[in-house]
């Protein structure tokens, strides 16, 4: 499918005997907003790792816009990983300025704008941050790239209430038809509304996908009962 | 803040719903500018692709119309709205009286309740 | 890209590094003096004031070049420090999501390396001009022992470029052994990097010290038949001997090259 942005055959993360990915099969179209719900360990950051080039895969294909993970997908993927990636003796501004020196679709007036809102000052030092603004810099730089697909890991864990509803508005503000979004995250009900699509992964496989609206149309359930439902433990 | 939706229901009809009640209220009067699909969006806290969907379905209602240039606009066709109000209010009316029914209460019980409650309103200065 | 890239590492190591540089001058221009004061008591007045401070002096100047030793190796363990946070810790998820080949990281890294490596050199050429230069002033030693001969520019000159190269070497072998032990260890992973450091100069090491015990026993057998003692003999067997020591070297460079460019294009583990 020439119009999916990520597609995957069979694939497959080993690390040694553990099974990470098994086997999984995937396709995402362009323009949605897709989210990425499993528990613990089920596979979710590998995948997003694995999509943004920092993992290389056991087996099995994956394309990232027609193109194997590397140096040119790199270009089109903006990627936000769980923990701090900037070295903490970097200012935001020199932040900005290494997003600007090595991604073409950086766009530093839109994140200097995010930064001015938050009243985040640009001088100030990673390292002098809280854990919460620290977060919010590094998901203002990484939407403020017009990228192809974003990669979102827990964009929302371990943030407070009106941090998160920042985060979420960022993600929709963002969006443009011309682009995926996958997160990946825990917390389906603060979530799923913003959510066209969703992927349940479960021990490396997909066990459930569709459209969000599609399931509370049908079976008039919330992502958060259905993933109660199928992910139940006795 | 974001609107606190029901995650049971399609989040695109609850749009529909809140947009509807804003045109009948009159916060967007007949021929006015509506926001845009990423404004709302972004006000709901929800995906503009969900939106989307309202607006369309709003569109076929004829509710609201799409100029190329000015963007959306709600009719200026009062009769529309007003069918529409009419008809929204009806389906609420007829699910409020099922439920009441479900109580044990007949359409004269609720009627006479109703009533009364009106009556203590306008004792107490309001109106009804 | 990959100007850009060296931009970063060089921004990045410029703070600490000039400060050592800046310190090292100092500690010269301390070692110059005290050298002044030592040469300047040298042959004088024999009476205790001068005897103490002529003790002084030697003392501070034992000091001093400790110190000079102890941060002459602070740059390279500096550049090692930062090489090690850039790939190996959390930086390394930005690094290795940039649009760029993995050769580029690496030769970035290395350019750094150099550029330090040469700067530090000047910094040390500077020191020892210094007190060359007061012993010179007070007791006119050095230029008549200097041979006036252009061989010992070349011979000076080599030195330099053996020097930088090893260092080099030295530091390929570092980046080397954290890149295995970032890519093998799944926690502990400074360790793991120190592990295999060691361990590669250790496997060096041991290559070598085969070579010199083959130089040994072809010593002993060349003095049994006579020829090695003659200058003929000699000449070869150190040149085929240095020659061999230079391949071995050069094979490691290259062999360590490939393996952490392997080794980042295809077994990358970023936890």
């Amino acid at each position: 499918m020439s119009e999916s942005i990520v597609s995957a055959r069979e694939l497959t993360k080993k690390y040694g005997s553990f099974c990470a990915l098994d086997r999984m099969d995937l396709d995402l179209p362009l323009g949605r907003i897709v989210g990425l719900l499993g528990p613990n360990g089920s596979g979710k950051t590998t995948l997003l790792k694995l999509l943004a080039g920092l993992l290389t895969k056991t087996s099995g294909e994956v394309l990232v816009d027609g193109m194997e993970p590397g140096v040119k997908t790199k270009a089109l993927v903006s990627y936000l990983p769980e923990r701090t990636y900037f070295g903490s003796y970097m200012s935001i501004e020199e932040c900005a300025d290494y997003f600007s020196d090595f991604y073409a679709d950086f766009d530093r007036q839109l994140a200097y704008d995010m930064l001015g809102t938050l009243r985040i000052p640009l001088k100030a030092k990673f390292r002098t941050l809280s854990k919460g603004s620290r977060e919010k810099v590094q998901l203002v730089l990484v939407m403020a790239r017009r990228a192809k697909l974003y990669l979102l890991d827990e964009p929302i864990g371990g943030v407070d209430p009106a941090a998160r509803d920042y985060i979420l508005k960022t993600i929709i503000g963002n969006y443009n038809p011309g682009a995926t979004v996958l997160l990946s995250t825990h917390l389906i009900s603060d979530i799923e509304p913003i959510l066209d699509d969703f992927i349940f992964l479960k021990e490396g496989r997909v066990v459930c996908a569709g459209v969000a609206d599609e399931v509370r149309e049908a079976q008039g359930k919330s992502l958060d009962e259905l993933f109660r439902e199928v992910f139940k433990c006795f | 803040m974001p609107w606190d939706f029901n995650s049971s229901i399609p989040i695109y009809l609850q749009i529909e719903s809140m947009i509807k009640a804003r045109i009948f209220s009159g916060e967007y009067p007949p021929g006015s500018h509506i926001p845009s699909v990423r404004e709302i969006a972004q006000e709901l806290a929800v995906n503009p692709n969900t939106v989307q969907k309202a607006f369309k379905d709003l569109e076929d209602s004829k509710l609201i119309l799409t100029m190329r240039t000015s963007g959306r606009l709600v009719t200026e066709d009062i009769r529309t709205i007003t069918q529409a109000r009419q008809k929204d209010a009806d389906g609420s009316v007829k699910s409020f009286l099922s439920e009441m029914g479900k109580m044990g209460f007949s359409p004269e019980d609720v009627l006479a309740a109703l009533k009364a409650i009106c009556e203590e309103r306008r004792e107490s200065g309001g109106v009804c | 890209m990959f100007l850009k890239l060296f931009k970063y590492d060089f921004k990045r190591t410029r703070f600490y590094g000039l400060l050592i540089l800046a310190v090292i001058l100092v500690f010269g221009a301390a070692l110059a003096a005290d050298i002044a004061l030592f040469s300047h008591a040298v042959g004088r007045d024999t009476g205790v004031a001068t005897e103490l401070l002529f003790i002084g002096a030697v003392l501070f100047m034992q000091f001093l070049l400790i110190a000079l030793v102890v941060l002459f190796f602070a740059i390279p363990v500096l550049i090692t420090v930062q090489f090690y946070k850039n790939i190996a810790s959390d930086e390394g998820y930005l690094t290795f999501t940039l649009p760029v080949s993995v050769e580029k990281i690496l030769l970035s890294k290395l350019l750094n390396a150099f550029i330090w490596t040469v700067l530090e050199m000047c910094a040390l050429g500077i020191c020892l001009g210094m007190s060359f230069g007061m012993l010179e002033m007070n007791t006119g030693i050095i230029w008549s022992i200097l041979p006036k001969d252009l061989w010992v520019l070349l011979v000076v000159g080599l030195y330099i470029v053996e020097f930088i190269m090893s260092t080099m070497f030295q530091y390929l072998l570092n980046f080397t052994g954290i890149v295995i032990g970032s890519v093998v260890a799944r926690k502990h992973k400074a360790l793991s990097s120190l592990g295999f450091i060691v361990g590669i100069d250790a496997l060096l090491n041991l290559v070598t010290g085969a070579l010199y015990f083959g130089f040994m026993v072809m010593a002993m057998f060349g003095s049994e038949t006579g020829w090695f003692l003659s200058e003929a003999g000699t000449l070869t067997v150190m040149l085929i001997f240095g020659l061999v020591l230079l391949l071995i070297y050069a094979a490691a460079a290259v062999g360590m090259w490939f393996l952490s460019r392997f080794l980042l294009k295809k077994k990358l583990n970023l936890a």
